[in-house]
């Protein structure tokens, strides 16, 4: 038996606002997990990241108007997050933990490949890391533009600039 | 390996993440919202401490110890340089609780630097204001013209470390925060 009813049944369960958050943010969570990847060095860190990010989604929530999509919304909230988030120790921001960027169903290429990514992404600036993350995840240089401010040439500029720096760190270690 | 492997590297790593059911959800967000409320409740407590404390310690000092004239005016002028400080401290805490992190990011961090920028202004103008204030004030002060020179010296050689050691931790708690902020908005 479904525990939660109102989240299939709408009809007869009005949803709460706290109920409609949750289940756009269940749909949407891998984003958050994704920043936080990016932005946390270890599973610690990557866990408060997490709480950060959703709290400060729920509290911008009520304010959120359905004229923008909730995965560009939720970008922002979790990129804000991580910028503004104060790392606990600070000496561990370039040692990403590696067993972080294993994926069980990757192939040994791709896994070392994916290994490689992460390490040459810590080695980004905060703002250079968004950039960087949102190309990877597919977004246009018009949905880049609108969730960090920069205005599309700027985005394909810096882009340009980020991808030769991947390529020089990733070639130097045999990639 | 051209960009393109990458992305399709990134893509498969993505849709293995790991998922946390809507009632996990549920659980972490009542979770950190209590926290944060906890944190509140805290912040709250130790102002409300901190003000019975300076009021209990005037009240002391007015009725119960009778000091020179020159100690009233030392602790009335430290006093009236901290209330800023702390005013600026609690427009800070409030600015940090009602950050929109739906903005833009490129405005976010403007935001976040000019508060920073006026913060350590603030701070700055305060502690040279109130230290040139207790400088004047102790060269006109009577009780402290008779004091032997090398009290008068050590006096000063506090106000001097006073304003020494402030200037280093606003510099050390703020500074850091503010250039990091400078260079990624240079960047931009």
């Amino acid at each position: 038996m479904n525990p939660y009813p109102y989240l299939v049944d709408r009809e007869r369960y009005p949803m709460s606002l706290q109920d409609r958050f949750i289940e756009e943010i269940g749909a949407n969570q891998r984003i958050i997990r994704k920043v936080c990847l990016v932005y946390a060095p270890n599973k610690d860190e990557q866990e408060d990241l997490f709480q950060e990010c959703l709290y400060n989604a729920w509290k911008a929530f009520p304010a959120f108007r359905h004229d923008a999509k909730f995965s560009t919304w939720l970008y922002k909230v979790a990129l804000n997050t991580a910028l503004y988030y104060r790392r606990k120790n600070k000496a561990a921001f370039l040692q990403v933990d590696l067993k972080l960027a294993e994926g069980e169903h990757l192939d040994e290429q791709d896994d070392d490949n994916l290994k490689q990514l992460y390490k040459a992404i810590a080695t980004l600036n905060a703002t250079e890391k968004s950039v960087i993350l949102l190309c990877l995840e597919g977004l246009s240089y018009k949905e880049i533009g609108e969730i960090t401010g920069f205005s599309e040439t700027n985005v394909g500029a810096k882009l340009s600039r980020i991808k030769e720096r991947l390529k020089k760190i990733m070639t130097k270690d045999g990639f | 390996m051209d960009f393109e492997q990458l992305k399709d590297v990134w893509n498969k790593a993505g849709q293995q993440v790991e998922n946390k059911s809507n009632n996990e959800l549920r659980h972490k967000l009542s979770a950190v919202t209590s926290t944060h409320r906890k944190i509140r409740q805290y912040f709250q407590y130790e102002i409300a401490i901190a003000v019975t404390g300076v009021i209990l310690f005037a009240l002391v000092v007015y009725f119960l110890v009778d000091l020179e004239t020159y100690f009233y005016k030392l602790f009335a002028l430290i006093f009236l340089g901290s209330t800023p400080l702390n005013y600026r401290l609690y427009m800070s805490v409030k600015r940090l609780s009602s950050i929109d992190y739906s903005n833009q990011l490129q405005r976010n961090l403007i935001l976040a630097k000019n508060h920073l920028q006026t913060t350590i202004r603030v701070y700055y103008t305060v502690i040279v204001l109130t230290i040139v204030a207790l400088v004047f004030m102790s060269w006109g002060d009577e009780y402290f013209l008779q004091l032997p020179f090398t009290w008068q010296s050590g006096i000063m050689a506090y106000f001097l470390l006073f304003f020494i050691s402030s200037i280093y931790w606003v510099n050390r708690l703020y500074g850091g925060r503010l250039r990091e902020l400078k260079e990624l908005l240079e960047d931009l």
